[in-house]
């Protein structure tokens, strides 16, 4: 997955809310709503908080938009804020429920059934990466931006976005086969 | 966590960064390395399995659920409190509804209540007032939960501010009493001490 926008439509749009004009602010929700919102589950393992987490960056991202700064791209800046919001859901967190669990229903075929226990045991194992190397991962695959620009959203050099991504693959790769073997 | 020496290339082709020149480099390596041939697979496999997950779906109306929180101008309630008030919603709706099929075993039939005649010597109203009496309960609940969640208690984050001003309008001990009570204290610390020795305490 990965999405491409005009940046400065983006500014365009941001000026036009600081102005007052709020509906102007439902284009950017439409357009980095899913973005979003995979991050969220990817990185929180569970939709209703990752909805919680979405809804709530972009209600603090619309109250702090006088503090964008027009030199970066709107998502790095709005993907912080949902990086904290996703903290502070974690830490209202009570029970965890592992993603996937209910995704095959008991008369699905097998296949159905494996591909959705393959992608819980990811879930879950996205979940047992350090947080850095998760949201390096997360970045990576599921908003398909470059090494640069991840490097820019996290405020890192690209050099670290690489190493902590090629560590989280392995990583990855060592919990998934050992999944593999106790099957 | 060391890194293989062939990271960069490996990571660069499964991420598609790499020059014609270093795809080129790449590939003689693999043809003469079996090792290498196992790791890249392996990269490969990890790769395709965190792609399989795909995109999630935001649920549906979430554009209008933010732009409506936009307007109001506040986030919605903490997670915790709105998944304990919806759990507490379903466990009431649940309850009245155990009751309503009680009710409807006890008066023999499954064509619900008769809630307004006065059928059975009244047995009908004593129904109707226990379902009204189960949903007040669930109302009550929940209203109790909203206020205990939604409002602040007037001293709450004053503890400390009380507790001393408390202290201070207290009588102080004096000196000569302060001694008394250590003098007092010791006493009786020597009377346990022996009591626990000789087990015949007299209260």
């Amino acid at each position: 997955m990965s999405f491409t926008v005009d940046a400065n439509d983006d500014v365009v749009l941001v000026e036009r809310c600081l102005r007052g004009d709020m509906d102007a602010f439902r284009p950017l929700v439409e357009r980095y709503q899913r973005v979003l919102f995979s991050v969220a589950v990817r990185m929180l393992g569970d939709e209703d908080e990752a909805t919680d987490a979405a809804q709530n960056a972009f209600v603090r991202g619309y109250q702090k938009l006088g503090t964008y700064d027009r030199n970066h791209k709107f998502f790095s800046w709005l993907y912080r804020i949902l990086v904290n919001e996703c903290l502070n859901v974690r830490r209202a967190r009570r029970i965890q429920v592992p993603l996937g669990v209910s995704l095959a229903a008991p008369d699905d075929t097998h296949r159905v059934a494996e591909q959705a226990e393959i992608r819980a045991a990811v879930q879950s194992a996205l979940l047992r990466l350090p947080v850095a190397n998760r949201e390096v991962v997360v970045l990576r695959h599921f908003t398909g931006l470059s090494y640069h620009e991840i490097a820019e959203t996290l405020d890192v050099p690209e050099k670290t976005i690489k190493s902590r991504l090629y560590e989280a693959r392995q990583q990855l790769g060592d919990i998934l086969q050992c999944w593999r073997a106790e099957r | 966590m060391n890194q293989h020496p062939h990271d960069e290339l490996l990571h660069g082709a499964l991420d598609g960064t790499l020059t014609e020149a270093q795809a080129g480099r790449l590939r003689e390596q693999l043809a003469a390395d079996a090792a290498l041939r196992e790791r890249a697979a392996g990269l490969q496999r990890v790769k395709d399995m965190v792609d399989g997950l795909g995109p999630a779906e935001p649920p549906g109306g979430f554009v209008d659920r933010v732009m409506g929180a936009v307007a109001r101008g506040a986030t919605e309630r903490p997670t915790w409190f709105r998944r304990w008030a919806g759990r507490l919603a379903v466990g009431q709706d649940q309850l009245f509804h155990r009751r309503v099929r009680h009710l409807e075993r006890d008066n023999g039939s499954g064509d619900g209540l008769r809630w307004t005649t006065g059928m059975a010597g009244g047995g009908a109203n004593v129904a109707k007032k226990t379902l009204w009496a189960v949903a007040g309960l669930a109302v009550a609940t929940i209203l109790v939960v909203v206020y205990y969640n939604g409002t602040r208690s007037v001293d709450q984050g004053a503890e400390g501010t009380i507790g001393a001003a408390d202290r201070y309008r207290g009588a102080q001990p004096t000196s000569v009493a302060a001694k008394e009570g250590a003098r007092r204290s010791s006493s009786r610390a020597t009377r346990l001490t022996s009591c626990s020795r000789t087990r015949t305490c007299a209260r």
